[in-house]
């Protein structure tokens, strides 16, 4: 089980980004609010700023995730934790 | 690798026509590579199958001005939304009383081409990028690299909508976004492969017998990173199809009196309690040639790699 985890969970940390390019659609379709409407209708209304902003938010957490996910591997597997 | 038992169908077995040598010649010759290639990847039925499919779904989205029975763009409005099966339009008609099969044939152009054409591009961008950053290291490798490191951070869905989003709708911005989108990924490959093959013992060889490097990058390296590349994109077209589909149903892609297997999904769904052929009809049609790429990929993955032929 700790052996087999390390990819599994790096996996799940590439997943996440995605499906929140998943939610996008999801959201357009659903109308739901969440930030893939919102990066939709702005780039729709053409508001710049707000796409750059979101497109950042969304990148800055899948970035956060990643690391995190780095972080569980490395307390996992000694290997990676050494080299 | 089963090189010398392979059955030369069609070379004649017995030599005595011949003079001695050339026989012997012929018999210890080794297969072309495209032979062996083909044996290994006829054996797979399946990937057979769906490159037949993918064969076909091309053969008639290009003669598609012959075999579509209607106007893709114009329609009856007397048959909205007509079932499939209904006499004269054989899955139905949409909406706006388009006939489906006609869009189906149109639009089958627009969506292969917007998954064909960027995996190409991007593909070859990628392997010089992944080759020169491979061989040469050192700060042209970081530079190269570190580069695509930045595009890798942001979700790839993302970025093409973003990107897609910021240069406007239109099937050019569309193949731009996406490979602009591909290219950190196809490069990894190429980039690993070349790392690979560099420390191979035949590419020392190469070295010291006095090749330059540009003969050692693209006799000796080159043709070693390119399978996993091809194969790498091959399974990327049909992600690419669903992406570039997901695009056109943002409305971030081709604009709406053409015909594209996305906007065909999006404009049905508003009736899909009603009519879900409209929607589900293109849908299949969209998950059929996608899935078929994936097993293409998967049969050239087996074929091309000695390691996996059986």
């Amino acid at each position: 089980m700790k052996n087999a985890m390390p990819p599994i969970i790096n996996i799940v940390g590439l997943q996440v980004g995605y499906l929140m390019g998943g939610a996008l659609f999801t959201e357009v379709v659903f109308s739901w609010p969440g930030s893939g409407l919102q990066i939709y209708s702005s780039i729709v209304a053409r508001d710049l700023p707000v796409v750059q902003a979101a497109v950042l938010v969304t990148t800055f957490v899948f970035v956060l995730v990643n690391l995190g996910t780095d972080v569980v591997v490395a307390a996992l597997d000694p290997r990676i934790r050494r080299a | 690798m089963s090189v010398v038992n392979l059955p030369l169908k069609d070379e004649p077995v017995d030599g005595r026509a011949l003079p001695l040598d050339a026989a012997e010649a012929q018999m210890f010759r080794r297969p072309s590579e495209w032979r062996i290639f083909w044996e290994a990847f006829s054996r797979d039925r399946l990937a057979v199958g769906a490159a037949a499919l993918i064969g076909l779904v091309c053969l008639i989205s290009a003669l598609a001005p012959v075999l579509s029975p209607y106007d893709p763009t114009v329609g009856d409005n007397a048959l909205r939304l007509a079932p499939i099966g209904t006499p004269g339009h054989l899955l139905g008609l949409d909406g706006q009383g388009r006939d489906i099969l006609s869009r189906l044939i149109w639009g089958g152009q627009v969506s292969i081409i917007i998954a064909l054409l960027p995996v190409t591009v991007a593909s070859l961008i990628s392997v010089l990028l992944g080759l020169v950053a491979g061989f040469f290291g050192g700060k042209v490798d970081m530079v190269i690299m570190r580069t695509l490191d930045v595009f890798f951070a942001f979700p790839a869905v993302l970025l093409a909508v973003a990107i897609a989003g910021v240069l406007g709708p239109g099937m050019l911005n569309v193949m731009l976004s996406l490979t602009i989108v591909l290219i950190p990924y196809i490069s990894r490959v190429a980039y690993m492969a070349t790392v690979t093959v560099k420390s191979e013992l035949f590419v020392d060889q190469a070295r010291v017998s006095g090749a330059r490097p540009s003969q050692i990058l693209f006799h000796h390296i080159l043709p070693n990173t390119l399978s996993p590349v091809i194969v790498y994109g091959s399974t990327l077209v049909g992600i690419l199809i669903v992406l570039g589909a997901g695009l056109s149903f943002l409305g971030l892609g081709i604009t709406p009196p053409r015909p594209d297997w996305g906007i065909m999904c999006s404009d049905g769904r508003n009736f899909l309690s009603v009519a879900p052929h409209v929607s589900a009809v293109p849908g299949i049609m969209l998950i059929l040639v996608a899935m078929s790429f994936n097993i293409v990929g998967d049969g050239l993955r087996d074929a091309l790699d000695p390691k996996l032929r059986k």
